[in-house]
């Protein structure tokens, strides 16, 4: 089996709510106030955009947009359009609330030739029994000329229509214009062609070796004009890449037929056998033997944190001869001779693990999962981040090169015993028949011991004998001392997220040593759209069978093996390493980002710094290389589409340093072929995204080669990622309210509501949050008594008080259609609940698109239970 | 309007085709005159358990359709093969999800233990599984829960209980 399909990227998003948030065993982890009852995070649907003068936005003093509103070429937009005024009739219990004049929604978006944008109208209740009232919808030029219109006839049912941009037409910006044909207002939801047909692998790395319909085609010299040699096989020429070579692009057809890559191979045989073609070749994506080039390097966010690419220039080995013991719940196997395939070339020989495992006592440190359903296979994703190979498939170790002793102390469901742990210490550090240590690191990943005095001798001893042992500081956000982290001579990790702060499950205090990246479900501080989980091996079920593949997962657990990784590049290049020489260098900032030996209780002496450790480890004064800043560049057509790249000096500043060439070999990049010295001791140079050249929504990656004379000829590689329209951040589905309902429907069958919130969107989500109840009467809107509800947002475009009506945003706890009762308590704190909002409906077919999701149901209102009042006065404020 | 969004799509990858480990078969419950409804279907059996169900909250997730399967397997952050599930004649039995929500570490866990009749409730009782104090467990956040199928009819409230789980309950 092919590995490279076995890596199924499990983005982060995907397994992101995994250890998301919301906690209920561990009160004392919650950063809120003590009166915060439930906080939490409403995540918008991918491509999610909102009509900026909406009923409701109007209705409190918005003038209608005069100019344009503009939208990226993918988008699902809801809106409101309405030709006359008045009020909506009253229903039980809701103040009447009015809609207002706004004719016309104007919008300017890239189309291309071809190109189908679809419409959907709702009736509001103004409507009463009518059917609602008309809507054209037209394509326009930007200079005002009519190319497409299509008109909706609620009476016949006719409330779906397209227009099309003619396919004579170019590619560029264009006019769409909804405007209202009856008096009573309209909801509507226009979506956009790559939405139509459900593409969507924005986030996930191609797991080919080269691009599916395009070829570096070379002519041969003198056969005249190029496109005219390539026209019978239907190729176009994209871009000149020098000479007479050619990026080449296969027509349509070949790209229509389901297995791609296949037919792009027949293409490439088609073109070398065209007249004039002297070579064709796919266009190969770049993979080389280097950490930094593989496929998931970009995901892994917290190599670059911690400056891992400076490390490996230094150690280019990857720990070579070092071998760490990774004691946990063992390895997956993915058959009866080989390990997690990004982990097996790393493990040690099967006679090297007799003794191994302490659970079953079987010889075979292999992780069986969970005795009944499913694991996460948590000792895997641990030695994945320590040493995880180099092969052009998966992500990367830190030693990459080391050695893997897997040692299984954790059984069913990650538990353990100390004795276990206490035989395993024992074994690993040599100590029961007067051996050699069995590794030179140990990680342990695992926590929630007391004190245990012969485990305490026993590391104490193994330490003695060269082992340096690494332990994650815990998940319960206190300063209470968890062994065996806490324990003498163990060096004790706390996590941070993407930022760099810690996390906030991290364990604190005087015992911590160092922080690490552990993630952070709940933030995404690198802005590259997804969550900051520490992506690492793991397994899956996959067509009928387990599979390796990369999840992301969050916890201390993650931040130590990253300590671990970095003390085994260390000890590859400084034989005699252990704790007696680490602990000291620590102390001194030697190894982390502290400029100075302070140290606090949250980061203990500060975040690691793998770059600066290997100088440490290599002490070599005449030592001088490149860093890169940032590590790694990543672009984006909406928010970044260029980057300027500082290298700077480290090392020894007196030797010269001269940059021979910048090379990258990505069509879709355009990189300044020489550096400019910015500094003494820094050169910057430009890298700009060519986003035409990029399939809209889908990531690429491509690596940057800076080869420079210092000591030696050296090469710094800088991984570049690039996507076409990225919409995390611009995504808006309009002002959301947020209610708190009794789980069950009164009499009338309509939700009661206990609180409420008003949010906005902010960078991509809306942040909301409720307060215990207090005594205070009335009772403030936000304010919920403790008892069960369900939690429910939604938006209310057409400003008649009820929200999640068709056409709407709507989010139920925890996914729409699927309401789950919250328990909120008097005293405690829910934090770090997320759902996720969305115009569409789980019960939304393509066949029948206008359906309710509930029969009879019709929205949320916007009104409070107890006080039997609306809250349209809090509401008004809020607005 | 049918979207499908990237996010969706990787979990539905993972989800997709699963088999194999999936569950317990075996593991029906059901006591007394009740073991079974009128249509054999047992009270309450499980289909799988995970440390990583993407509940951040606890509680009970009832779906008594495929359509409503599907919803819940577009849910993020899932570890959880329900292959064996999709399969489900949901004629016969409903899927409850028992979630524990958000938990600091491993060794957290659900399973069936017994299911009976009281009067019209449908009264599940789960294994509660918990690191002892002092004992040693992975220290990465997990999202415990178990899947039941719980026979589809002859019921209109259910509560699951168990040692240490706050008893959670669920009307239709």
């Amino acid at each position: 089996m092919g590995i490279s399909a076995q890596f199924l990227f499990l983005t982060s998003l995907s397994v992101g709510l995994l250890a998301g948030c919301g906690s209920s065993d561990d009160s004392s982890s919650e950063p809120f106030p003590s009166n915060v009852a439930l906080a939490g995070i409403i995540n918008i649907e991918a491509n999610t955009r909102v009509d900026l003068d909406t009923g409701e936005n109007l209705a409190f003093g918005q003038e209608p947009l005069s100019v344009p509103q503009e939208l990226p070429a993918n988008f699902v937009l809801a809106g409101y359009v309405s030709d006359g005024e008045g009020l909506y009739p009253p229903i039980d219990g809701l103040q009447a609330s009015s809609y207002v004049t706004d004719p016309i929604d104007d919008f300017r978006l890239p189309l291309k030739a071809g190109e189908t944008l679809v419409l959907q109208t709702f009736a509001t209740r103004a409507a009463d029994s009518d059917p609602g009232s008309p809507v054209t919808f037209a394509i326009f030029t930007l200079e005002g000329d009519l190319l497409s219109e299509a008109r909706t006839d609620p009476g016949a049912g006719a409330t779906e229509v397209r227009v099309t941009l003619p396919n004579d037409r170019a590619d560029g910006d264009y006019r769409v214009v909804i405007e209202a044909r009856g008096e009573v207002p309209v909801r509507y939801v226009m979506t956009s062609p790559a939405n139509i047909m459900a593409v969507g692998q924005s986030f996930e790395w191609p797991d080919h070796d080269f691009m599916p319909g395009e070829a570096i085609v070379a002519m041969a010299p003198g056969k005249g004009d190029v496109s005219a040699a390539l026209s019978a096989t239907g190729a176009t020429m994209s871009r000149a890449l020098g000479g007479n070579v050619w990026l080449a692009k296969a027509p349509s057809t070949v790209m229509q037929q389901q297995a791609s890559r296949q037919s792009t191979v027949r293409w490439v045989e088609s073109l070398r056998k065209s007249p004039g073609v002297s070579s064709a070749i796919p266009n190969y994506v770049m993979s080389s033997q280097a950490p930094t080039a593989e496929p998931l390097f970009p995901r892994q966010w917290h190599y670059s944190l911690i400056d891992t690419p400076t490390a490996w220039q230094l150690v280019a080995d990857g720990g070579e001869g070092v071998t760490v013991a990774v004691l946990d719940t063992g390895l997956f196997r993915q058959s009866a001779t080989s390990w997690h395939s990004d982990l097996n070339a790393n493990v040690l020989t099967s006679d090297l693990l007799v003794g191994s495992d302490f659970v079953d006592g079987d010889n075979v440190p292999a992780d069986p999962g969970n005795s009944v359903g499913n694991s996460v296979y948590h000792g895997t994703h641990v030695a994945g981040t320590v040493a995880a190979v180099v092969n052009s498939s998966g992500g990367t170790g830190l030693a990459f090169g080391s050695s893997l002793l897997p040692v299984r102390v954790l059984g069913e469901g990650g538990s353990g015993s100390s004795a276990d742990l206490l035989d395993a210490i024992r074994w690993v550090g040599g100590l029961d028949n007067g051996g050699e240590p069995k590794a030179d690191i140990a990680n342990m990943s695992l926590g929630g011991l007391p004190f245990i005095q012969p485990m305490q001798d026993a590391i104490t001893a193994a330490s003695d004998n060269g082992v340096i042992f690494v332990a994650a500081a815990g998940n319960s956000n206190t300063s209470v001392p968890s062994y065996p982290a806490a324990f003498d001579k163990v060096f004790s990790v706390s996590a941070v997220d993407g930022a760099g702060d810690r996390a906030s499950y991290s364990n604190f205090g005087g015992w911590i040593d160092l922080a690490a990246p552990g993630g952070d479900a709940t933030r995404d501080a690198n802005s590259d759209g997804v969550a900051d989980l520490v992506l690492s091996a793991s397994a899956a079920f996959i067509d009928g069978g387990l599979d390796p593949v990369y999840i992301g997962l969050q916890g201390t657990s993650m931040a130590a093996p990253h300590f671990s990784g970095v003390l085994a590049l260390m000890k590859g290049v400084k034989a005699d390493l252990n704790y007696e020489v680490v602990a000291p260098w620590l102390a001194t900032g030697a190894l982390t980002d502290s400029t100075s030996a302070s140290r606090t209780d949250d980061l203990g002496f500060g975040v690691l710094d793998a770059g600066k450790a290997l100088f440490t480890a290599i002490s070599d004064p005449a030592l001088t290389i490149l860093s890169s800043s940032p590590s790694l560049v990543s672009l984006n057509s909406e928010t970044q589409l260029s980057e300027t790249v500082t290298l700077t000096v480290l090392g020894d500043q007196t030797q010269l340093v001269d940059i021979t060439s910048i090379n990258s070999e990505q069509v879709w990049l355009s990189v300044s072929s020489e550096a400019t010295v910015a500094g003494d001791d820094t050169f910057t140079f430009e890298v700009e995204l060519i986003p035409e050249e990029l399939k809209p929504g889908v990531a690429q990656q491509g690596m940057i080669t800076v080869t420079y004379e210092s000591d030696m000829t050296r090469t710094v590689d800088i991984p570049v990622a690039g996507q076409r329209i990225t919409d995390q951040q611009a995504r808006n589905a309009g002002r959301h309210f947020v209610l708190l309902v009794e789980p069950e429907p009164n009499d009338e069958g309509l939700y009661e509501g206990v609180a409420i919130s008003t949010v906005t969107v902010e960078d991509g989500q809306y942040r909301f949050t409720f307060l215990h109840a207090d005594g205070t009467e009335p009772r403030p809107v936000d304010q919920v008594p403790a008892g069960k509800y369900l939690l429910v947002a939604g938006s209310d475009f057409d400003n008649d008080n009820l929200i999640c009506q068709a056409g709407e945003a709507c989010a139920e706890y925890p996914i729409s259609g699927l309401r789950q009762e919250i328990l909120i308590t008097s005293d405690e704190t829910l934090s770090g609940v997320e759902i996720t909002t969305s115009y569409s409906r789980p019960t939304i077919t393509s066949s029948s698109p206008t359906h309710l999701p509930r029969p009879g149901f019709e929205g949320y209102r916007l009104r409070l239970k107890d006080q039997n009042r609306t809250v349209f006065d809090s509401i008004q404020k809020a607005r | 309007m049918k979207m499908l969004l990237p996010v969706m799509l990787s979990t539905l990858l993972i989800l997709a085709g699963c088999a194999g480990k999936n569950g317990n078969p075996d593991q029906s419950v059901g006591t007394g005159k009740d073991v079974e409804t009128r249509q054999q279907a047992p009270l309450a059996r499980q289909i799988t358990a995970s440390d990583y169900c993407g509940l951040t909250a606890p509680g009970l997730v009832y779906l008594d359709s495929l359509q409503a399967l599907q919803a819940f397997r577009s849910l993020n952050g899932q570890m959880l093969s329900l292959d064996s599930a999709a399969s489900l004649d949901f004629q016969r039995e409903h899927l409850l999800v028992v979630a524990m929500g958000r938990k600091n570490t491993g060794g957290f866990g659900l399973t069936l233990a017994d299911a009976e009749m009281e009067g019209s409730t449908l009264a599940v009782t789960a294994r509660v599984r918990t690191p002892a104090p002092g004992s040693m467990v992975t220290q990465a956040l997990t999202t415990p829960c178990v899947v039941l199928a719980v026979k589809a009819d002859d019921w209109n409230r259910v509560v699951v209980r168990g040692d240490g789980l706050t008893n959670m309950t669920r009307t239709r």
